[in-house]
């Protein structure tokens, strides 16, 4: 359903950020993208949905190719949560934030309504629904971004370092939520435990190219294999 | 620092006021988007030593917080650096313009401080005119006014984006002065020698978030054609405030009626 074949990128220096990079991504899998700082996880969601272009290789989703004719069409497929939610969240309350995608699909009013609830209820902030957005701590927030997409009822989900700003306790019902979600997920971070808890197959990326791809368990568990690149073994598994 | 949240408290706060249920928020958005123009036409064609007829104008702005249960008071001072400026800028006219036409005691009365008065107050009422009007209105349904209105949808987008911006370009403020403050715990607001530095990187921190927002817009489809377009039938009400509130903009505008009452009283 996602394909990238040899796909290369670079912002406007002649240095690449992603290079050659060859992978494929199955309906309702859920993927982890790891990597340490600046290692272009970001860029690789970034092209998934066009928000940058002139990559070379070939992009396709559900057999369509990312370019500017497509856009939006892809993009009605994919929800992608920002990193920094006060970017995602633009509307005055966390209603009508949910409420823009459908709005904008030129749905009637029943179902706009019927799509934003909906939305609301799966990630938990029903009752928050009316409170301006600027009232909201950073976990609700995280939770408002999911569910300004999921009214879009996308077919895949792109989430880039969504715990990276939440507490321990946020954490935790974050990753509830995450695994509550059906269909295809795609989770970039470095927080390796979120990995490890969402996360069933795993692609570990070094330089702008894929250094390993296979099973969460087992690259997590490669201690050596995450030194060299910059990460290390995540804590829930030190333990034991 | 307080001071900025407040102000972006009062940025939601007027999105928010326009989903009360009262009379003139039931007005259809086209009636009051074409009355609020045209009051603001009316005002600034008025000549700029025609005190009495300006004043006059402040009528309909009197008339609109009644029915619409507006407080003016609350108005200024939500906006009052705004309209501080706005006497910053009307204060240079009698220094430019010192033609002396009339007495009050020994203080001579120049047209300068005339057309100062009467802009200081245009400029007043446009602005308490329009504050009104996006309490009552909301600016998601001055938008639809406008696709209404055949505006074309790249400029309702702008509209759009510019007043989401205002929310953006406080929260950037704020950050920066938290961030100064910190360093520099010991002073009260922000030294003037760090002022331009800082409005440099204000201006490059809001452009990147507004660019972030615009595509947060576009990755959820954002089509304005859909976005602005509701059907809301203009009903007898809207009919009736519309043809009420021309009326009354028709006679404050060019009837001289504070000339008028004062006559009554000198005969
Ligand atoms: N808009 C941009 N313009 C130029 N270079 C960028 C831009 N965004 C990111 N980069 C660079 O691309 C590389 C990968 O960044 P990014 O994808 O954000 O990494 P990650 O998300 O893995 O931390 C970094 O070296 C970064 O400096
Ligand atoms: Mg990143």
């Amino acid at each position: 359903m996602i394909e990238l074949k040899n796909v290369s990128f670079s912002y406007n220096s002649n240095i690449e950020v992603l290079s050659n990079i060859n992978l494929n991504i199955n309906k309702n899998e859920s993927i982890g993208i790891i990597g340490a700082n600046g290692v272009g996880k970001s860029t690789l969601l970034k092209l998934l949905v066009g928000l940058e272009l002139g990559y070379t290789g070939e992009i396709l989703i559900d057999d369509m190719k990312v370019e500017k004719k497509k856009l939006s069409e892809i993009r009605q497929k994919i929800g992608y949560v920002f990193q920094d939610s006060d970017s995602q969240l633009f509307m005055p309350t966390i209603y009508e934030d949910v409420a823009f995608a459908p709005k904008n699909y030129g749905f009637s009013e029943e179902e706009v309504q019927n799509r934003t609830i909906e939305a609301l209820k799966n990630v938990g902030i029903e009752d928050l629904k009316d409170k301006p957005i600027y009232h909201l701590s950073g976990g609700q927030k995280k939770l408002a971004s999911i569910a300004t997409v999921l009214s879009m009822k996308p077919d895949i989900l792109i989430f880039d370092e969504p715990t990276i700003a939440l507490d321990p306790r946020n954490r935790r019902k974050f990753i509830e939520v995450l695994n509550s979600l059906s269909g295809t997920k795609i989770v970039a971070s470095h927080d390796l435990d979120l990995i490890y808890d969402t996360c069933k197959k795993t692609i570990l990326i070094s330089d702008g190219k894929i250094i390993k791809n296979g099973l969460t368990k087992e690259i997590l568990n490669d201690k050596e294999l995450l030194e060299n690149n910059g990460l290390e073994l995540p804590l829930s598994l030190i333990k034991r | 620092m307080n001071k900025i949240e407040d102000a972006i408290y009062q940025v939601h706060y007027i999105d928010n006021n326009s989903n009360n249920n009262n009379i003139l928020n039931k007005i259809h958005p086209l009636v009051k988007l074409i009355i609020s123009v045209i009051y603001i036409l009316f005002l600034t064609s008025i000549n700029k030593y025609n005190l009495t007829i300006t004043l006059a104008m402040s009528i309909y702005l009197i008339v609109v917080s009644i029915i619409g249960d507006l407080s003016i008071k609350n108005c200024i001072k939500r906006l009052k650096i705004v309209l501080f400026f706005l006497i910053i800028i009307g204060i240079a006219n009698p220094i430019l313009d010192r033609q002396v036409v009339t007495f009050i005691g020994i203080i001579p009365i120049t047209t300068g401080m005339i057309s100062a008065l009467t802009l200081i107050l245009k400029g007043i009422f446009a602005i308490i005119s329009s504050y009104f009007l996006i309490v009552t209105t909301g600016v998601e349904n001055i938008c639809y006014a406008l696709k209404k209105l055949h505006i074309p949808n790249i400029l309702i987008t702008i509209f759009m984006l510019i007043y989401r911006y205002i929310i953006v370009l406080l929260k950037e403020v704020q950050k920066i002065w938290i961030a100064y403050s910190l360093r520099a715990p010991k002073q009260k607001g922000i030294h003037f020698k760090a002022w331009g530095s800082m409005i440099g990187s204000l201006m490059i921190r809001s452009i990147d978030k507004a660019e972030v927002i615009y595509q947060a817009m576009e990755l959820r489809v954002f089509s304005p054609d859909n976005f602005f377009m509701k059907n809301q039938k203009i009903d007898r009400t809207s009919i009736i405030y519309f043809m009420a509130g021309l009326l009354l903009l028709l006679i404050i505008r060019f009837i001289p009626i504070f000339d008028l009452i004062g006559n009554v009283f000198v005969h």
